[in-house]
């Protein structure tokens, strides 16, 4: 855990000598602005970075059997971000996936999620300090909500991880870790740019006796951006937020300490538009809550067992009204959901070569919106374990498993085993098979929806959809026709997942070129998605889920980073992604999959060339980034470019994937800047160009503006 | 020698203007795309189409007439053959290119009954975000006519439109849906396409 407490500092580079973290943790405790400064430069320069998401314990990087990177807060300040989803896009093998912000039913909920290994936002966990975080709109956690001031790192483990965080962490888990640190701190940051953007924060941090206290603040206000002024929709709508953060440590003894963070976000999205030939205007708002108070019992009871025992409980909702000018209501949903969670871990290092963990949990969640008949409940009872085991000394092999029990759909066992060769001190290759899944989620189960337009569909949750109602509905007259689909909707299964990933890695301790690869493979199974059961007499669909496909998604992520001369550093990332659905490939095989070369085409028999794979994924993604440092003078500057290759977004043609020009969006490169200079150690000015080439796609990336300029100040200094 | 040998040539020009005629007048498939705008509402009101004439024709009585060879509102297709119908129809559904069947097959066409209908909803999918019907590639309608013919058939493209055929976009509810149709019909009654 003191290792835990030292990485509070901004590690950018990484060397060898973890053992020396220990001193320095107390070192650090006080210190003046100059102080702070050398002392961050003397760790990035001594220190290891460490990831604890990996396998629930800190652990250094270089020890780590599974495919993780981290993103350092320097980094993410030095860029000139304000959201996360801006941070996570130029990492690599990442997409952040877009839906419009803009007010259309149900618009703006999907939000910007991320796609790890090619698997869509639903299957990435995403975590605050290490608790799950909720309020997911048709599958997607909208990242904008997160601001980046408070983020003092954030750790990203890709391929499955449902062996110790259970459903979701499938594709990857995100894990976002806030700031605090044992020292007296504070910042301050103000930035306005293009789209009347105004982004504030203020962050404090105090030593009071055996407590530590962590104050956040962040105000963000848009008006938002539209890439087609022509119609009357905006893209993203004017919105603005708010975050407040409090996280207090009290420190009982050295053995005994309390971390209790408390969290509340409040965003406002404004929407004005108008429908049926703009003959109708809407308007209304869009506000998103969010809070989450969560304290932590770390205790350690003696040099080999500690224990933590985590509570959690979290609040999010969304309450969406738009009204038509006249006042009558055009949609409206109020959507809550509440989150409680208790678990409890111990750590036992048994001796020098095994670390154990077990630990269970119970978490409930309870689902409150108009679309489901009634407030649904769910609960979930884990339990979990882990062993660390060094072979010898450059072996390292890591098996784990999870099993969660619980009340609305079939219960899952979840291993994992992963391993590590160290071939020396800077190379080693990874190799792991983890088991992952997903719960059908609460729509997939509950939704109970009718859509209110004159001709709308409807659509039932597996656990919703009666085929005695259909029936019925089917001699009152309101159902035309029964699809056999309907007789075949029953209690969904979890979707699940096989994830193998082989990776090697060469860790330059002249930091000079260093590289990595993975070759990663993922099965999934048991695919849920919704499909038409019956014809409603108005001519619509209704719809319900169940499980169907099985997909794979593989590929390699290459990642290369170095040094030239002392002040250029520079990395690029690459990733090819080969994704798709069995069945799909063994039936163009057999020459049984048509489609067409042009949207209204004859049909031709597929071939395997034509075979884009799932859709949404680029086959091709890489980023490269320079950063040029003058530290005589204090000046920095970087510039990051990242490329994404066409990807598929509809099929026009029922072959259910993408195979003419039409059904794919254009790839492009999207070239970021930023220039800063510091002056007496305590001020930076920051100037930050985005979207440097202009690249606008108002469907297939509504989430980038065209190019825009962010000015920022940021003062930090420590008081005593 | 020579008269037989007249004879023979003369005989065999009849032959060949003979059989020439024949196919140009009767064997020779007809193949057409066509656009057939249908009404978008589930309420019966059938357009409806015949493969001879190749056009859509205007029918009093459903159940009565011979002059119909398939039926189309929204997604429903009904054929001329099986209860309540007077012809002597019915259709198969084959996954294939247009070009790839070159024979209709000798059974396995299906009539219309009650709710057992001929073609179900096996040639289109559906998008309920995007609101769209899209026909799927690769499937030939075989049609056996109302008066015992074959054609064989695609659909291209459906598009929903207003009224006046102008094409609209959700949230805009479409009361057309305009068909694109490519087909080829054997006017000899044989299964050769």
């Amino acid at each position: 855990m003191l290792i835990f407490d030292l990485c509070v500092v901004n590690l950018y580079k990484h060397i060898f000598i973890a053992t020396f973290c220990f001193g320095c943790t107390f070192l650090k405790a006080q210190g003046t602005v100059s102080d702070s400064v050398v002392w961050e430069q003397m760790m990035e320069t001594i220190a290891e970075e460490t990831v604890i998401t990996a396998t629930r314990a800190d652990r250094s990087l270089s020890n780590i059997t599974v495919p993780t990177s981290i993103i350092q807060a320097k980094s993410i300040q030095n860029a000139g971000m304000i959201k996360l989803s801006d941070v996570l896009q130029e990492q690599s093998g990442i997409v952040v996936t877009a839906a419009a912000g803009s007010s259309a039913i149900g618009g703006g909920v999907f939000g910007n999620g991320i796609q790890i290994q090619g698997m869509n936002p639903d299957y990435t966990l995403i975590m605050l300090d290490g608790e799950p975080i909720t309020g997911r709109q048709g599958g997607v956690l909208d990242l904008t909500r997160f601001a980046v001031g408070n983020i003092r790192k954030v750790e990203i483990v890709k391929g499955p991880s449902s062996s110790l965080y259970g459903s979701e962490a499938m594709g990857g888990v995100v894990n976002i870790l806030t700031d605090q640190r044992r020292q007296n701190l504070s910042k301050f940051s103000l930035r306005y740019g293009s789209f009347r953007t105004l982004d504030a924060f203020a962050s404090l941090n105090r030593e009071i006796g055996k407590s530590s206290l962590y104050m956040f603040g962040h105000y963000n206000r848009s008006q938002g951006y539209d890439l087609t002024p022509e119609t009357s929709i905006k893209t993203i709508d004017p919105h603005q937020d708010f975050t407040f953060q409090l996280k207090w440590t009290y420190r009982f003894s050295d053995k005994t300490r309390l971390v209790w963070s408390n969290r509340f976000f409040k965003g406002i999205q404004k929407s004005l538009f108008s429908i049926n030939q703009e003959s109708l205007e809407i308007n209304g708002n869009g506000t998103t809550t969010d809070l989450n108070v969560n304290p932590v019992l770390y205790h350690r009871w003696n040099q080999k067992v500690h224990s933590t025992l985590r509570l959690y409980a979290s609040l999010y909702r969304y309450d969406q009204s738009l009204l038509q000018q006249n006042g009558i209501v055009y949609y409206a949903d109020d959507f809550i959901q509440q989150y409680y969670r208790v678990e409890q871990q111990n750590d036992w290092e048994i001796n020098k070569n095994i670390q154990f963990i077990a630990g269970a949990g119970y978490n409930q969640q309870v689902v409150e919106t108009m679309r489901y008949r009634d407030a649904q409940n769910q609960h979930i009872t884990y339990v979990f374990s882990q062993a660390e085991i060094k072979v010898n000394k450059k072996w390292t092999i890591v098996p784990g498993l999870r099993y969660d029990a619980n009340s609305a759909y079939d219960s899952r066992l979840s291993p994992k085993f992963s391993t590590l060769y160290k071939i020396n001190g800077y190379s080693g290759f990874t190799a792991s098979y983890g088991g992952g899944f997903k719960a059908p989620d609460f729509r997939q189960l509950y939704l109970s929806y009718a859509n209110p337009a004159a001709q709308g569909y409807r659509i039932f949750g597996a656990n919703e959809f009666s085929i005695q109602n259909m029936e019925n509905e089917l001699l009152s007259g309101s159902i035309a026709q029964i699809l056999p689909e309907a007789y075949h909707i029953t209690t969904l299964s979890p979707e699940i997942s096989h994830g193998f990933n082989m990776g090697y890695n060469y860790r330059d301790p002249k930091q000079k070129l260093s590289w990595e690869a993975n070759l990663f493979y993922n099965d999934i199974q048991n695919l849920i998605n919704y499909l038409p059961v019956a014809i409603q007499s108005n001519g619509s669909f209704v719809f319900s889920y169940k499980n169907t496909k099985r997909a794979f998604t593989s590929g390699l992520e290459c990642n290369v980073s170095g040094n030239i001369r002392k002040n250029i550093s520079w990395s690029a990332g690459y990733q090819f992604l080969f994704t798709g659905e069995q069945a799909v490939i063994s039936a163009i095989r057999d020459e049984k999959v048509f489609g067409r070369n042009s949207p209204t085409g004859s049909a031709q028999i597929m071939k395997l060339t034509d075979y884009s794979g799932l859709l949404g994924r680029s086959p091709h993604m890489a980023n490269v980034k320079f950063e040029y440092t003058f530290p005589e003078s204090d000046w920095s500057a970087n510039v990051r470019a990242i490329y994404r290759s066409r990807w598929g977004v509809v099929d026009l043609d029922g072959n259910g994937f993408a195979n003419m020009d039409e059904e794919f969006a254009p790839g492009f490169v999207n070239v970021n800047m930023s220039v800063q200079k510091t002056f007496k150690k305590m001020y930076t000015l920051q100037l930050a160009v985005n979207n440097l080439l202009n690249h606008m796609d108002e469907v297939n990336a509504p989430n980038m503006a065209g190019t825009s300029v962010m000015a920022t100040f940021i003062c930090q200094f420590s008081n005593q | 020698m020579f008269r037989k040998l007249l004879l023979l040539s003369v005989f065999a020009g009849m032959v060949m203007v003979f059989t020439t005629s024949c196919s140009d007048e009767d064997s020779q498939p007809v193949e057409a795309t066509v656009d057939i705008s249908v009404s978008a509402k589930p309420t019966g009101a059938f357009t409806f189409f015949n493969f001879e004439k190749g056009q859509v024709v205007t029918v009093d009585s459903l159940a009565k007439s011979s002059e119909w060879d398939f039926g189309l509102e929204l997604v429903t297709f009904i054929v001329n053959g099986g209860q309540g119908r007077a012809g002597q129809g019915g259709a198969i559904i084959l996954d294939n290119t247009l070009e790839g069947v070159t024979e209709a097959p000798e059974t396995g066409y299906k009539t219309d009954n009650g709710a057992d209908t001929a073609i179900k909803d096996e040639w289109y999918t559906y998008n309920p975000v995007a609101r769209t019907f899209t026909p799927i590639a690769g499937k030939v309608f075989v049609f056996k006519t109302a008066k015992g013919k074959y054609a064989k058939m695609e659909v291209l493209a459906a598009v929903p439109t207003d009224d006046n055929g102008a094409v609209v976009v959700p949230p805009v509810v479409p009361t057309k849906i305009k068909y694109t149709i490519r087909y080829v019909f054997q006017p000899d009654g044989s299964k050769n396409f």
